[in-house]
């Protein structure tokens, strides 16, 4: 189970997040919704850590680890795993260095180069990359779909349980959309991960069965439901439905 | 390619002649060098010897240029007319120590390119660069860009001097200098892929040497690179 208990998040004693709760069981995809600066990004990133954001007050727990007080590094190893709004370009380490690099690292074995090299032709294919990609440099000179989906790479290699997916669907056009949703929900299927999905639309919602939304809005979550509230979302608007919910309780 | 099926040649003396020539290059005292023709060249120097380059004129050469630098050194560069030179130099300094790039362009009709990655052993080294392009008087049509960068991985100093002296208005010039530590970004976005920062460290140690130096020289840099603190 991951759990967000009372989280208070600053950035240069600016309270940007305030006493959010949020409980994902194993298995479970949440999606957060909200305008834009409303600090939906920043809880991804805080989640691993991110040095321009400090956790003033509460806690992140996985799977019974306390996540406030352990590096990037640790907090991957526990399974987590980011898949970034704009992925950060590095010239000079390939995909394969990577992904080998973090395999041995985080393995006790060392790693079988043939089998690693089989299994990266494979997820090639799943996500519709050229082979190429992975001796490229990370997301270097890549455009947005190709960014995107280099990113999937590292996530089928890696192979994470608990998946947080901050507006992958941002900048991709309709066939890039297609591969990345039909992708998640291929390793969905496969490895039943639980997921966060930060998104303003729902066409990487489609590919899910059931999933819960909530509402992020000046820094905590005003509102959850199920399926149901991102298709109202999407159709009114956020303002629309916040204020309309809020009459429910005047 | 490796450096054992390259072509190597061993140049001795104080002076030596250089034409058309694809070779691996070893001097054994502070050497000069006259350049022509079509030249790439590669060298790998731990004795720290002086080296002078002249470039006539039609002479097109490309040098990769390796220096564990353990004392003040110098490389001089006279460039004369029609000539294309690209310099990728990359040093990785152990100790105080200084080094002088002077370039000086008394002709017509260059492309000259300077390219320096520099980057400290330990904590305890400081690197001075000074780097003076000269584009002399009454000359035209030269292109010339300086692009120089150090990595700062511990406590230890770089200092960047590029000095720029154009007597001339007839001139496109170009100089750019960045010393920075690691990019706060690339160091987490690795260590949230679970590498390690002490591993990710090292990764970008190994993407700035191979940004400028060719694949060649890893089993040379090898050791230097693991030793970088």
């Amino acid at each position: 189970m991951f759990s967000i208990k009372d989280l208070t998040i600053k950035a240069q004693d600016k309270e940007l997040i305030h006493n959010l709760n949020l409980t994902i069981n194993d298995g479970e995809i949440h999606v957060l919704m909200g305008p834009n600066g409303t600090g939906k990004s920043t809880i991804c990133q805080t989640i691993f850590h991110h040095p321009a954001y400090e956790i003033a007050n509460g806690s992140i727990t996985y799977h019974d680890h306390l996540l406030n007080d352990l590096t990037p590094t640790e907090i991957s190893r526990l399974g987590l795993f980011l898949l970034n709004q704009n992925p950060i370009e590095i010239e000079g380490i390939t995909n394969a260095e990577l992904l080998r690099n973090a395999l041995n690292e985080k393995n006790d074995t060392p790693l079988d180069i043939f089998k690693f090299n089989d299994e990266l032709n494979e997820v090639c294919k799943i996500i519709d990359l050229p082979k190429e990609f992975v001796h490229r440099d990370i997301n270097y000179n890549m455009s947005g779909g190709e960014k995107k989906k280099n990113e999937l790479l590292h996530l089928f290699i890696l192979k994470p349980s608990f998946i947080i997916l901050d507006e992958i669907d941002s900048g991709l056009d309709v066939d890039a959309l297609k591969t990345v949703g039909e992708a998640l929900k291929k390793y969905y299927e496969l490895y039943h991960p639980s997921i966060l999905i930060v998104t303003h639309h729902n066409y990487l919602l489609d590919y899910f069965s059931s999933y819960q939304v909530h509402i992020l809005k000046d820094g905590h979550i005003v509102q959850s439901g199920s399926k149901e509230l991102a298709k109202q979302i999407e159709k009114t608007g956020f303002e629309a439905n916040i204020i309309n919910d809020n009459k429910k309780y005047e | 390619m490796t450096i054992k099926n390259m072509n190597k040649l061993s140049l001795v003396g104080e002076t030596s002649n250089l034409q058309d020539t694809n070779a691996f290059i070893t001097i054994n005292e502070d050497t000069t060098l006259n350049l022509s023709g079509k030249l790439t060249l590669y060298n790998y120097d731990t004795h720290n010897y002086n080296l002078e380059l002249n470039l006539p004129s039609n002479t097109n050469c490309y040098l990769n240029l390796v220096k564990i630098l353990t004392k003040d050194n110098y490389l001089n560069l006279n460039i004369g007319n029609d000539n294309n030179f690209t310099l990728e130099l990359l040093i990785i300094n152990e100790g105080n120590n200084n080094f002088h790039l002077n370039i000086n362009i008394s002709g017509d009709n260059n492309n000259v390119i300077i390219k320096a990655r520099i980057i400290n052993k330990n904590s305890k080294s400081s690197l001075n660069l000074i780097c003076d392009g000269k584009v002399l008087t009454n000359t035209k049509d030269n292109n010339f860009i300086e692009d120089l960068k150090g990595l700062v991985t511990n406590t230890a100093s770089i200092t960047i001097k590029p000095n720029m002296f154009m007597d001339t208005n007839e001139v496109l010039a170009n100089h750019l200098v960045t010393i920075s530590s690691f990019n706060p970004d690339e160091l987490f976005y690795l260590t949230t892929l679970g590498i390690s920062l002490k591993e990710a460290q090292k990764m970008l140690i190994n993407a700035f040497i191979y940004s400028i130096v060719n694949p060649i020289f890893k089993d040379l840099l090898n050791e230097e690179v693991i030793d970088i603190e």
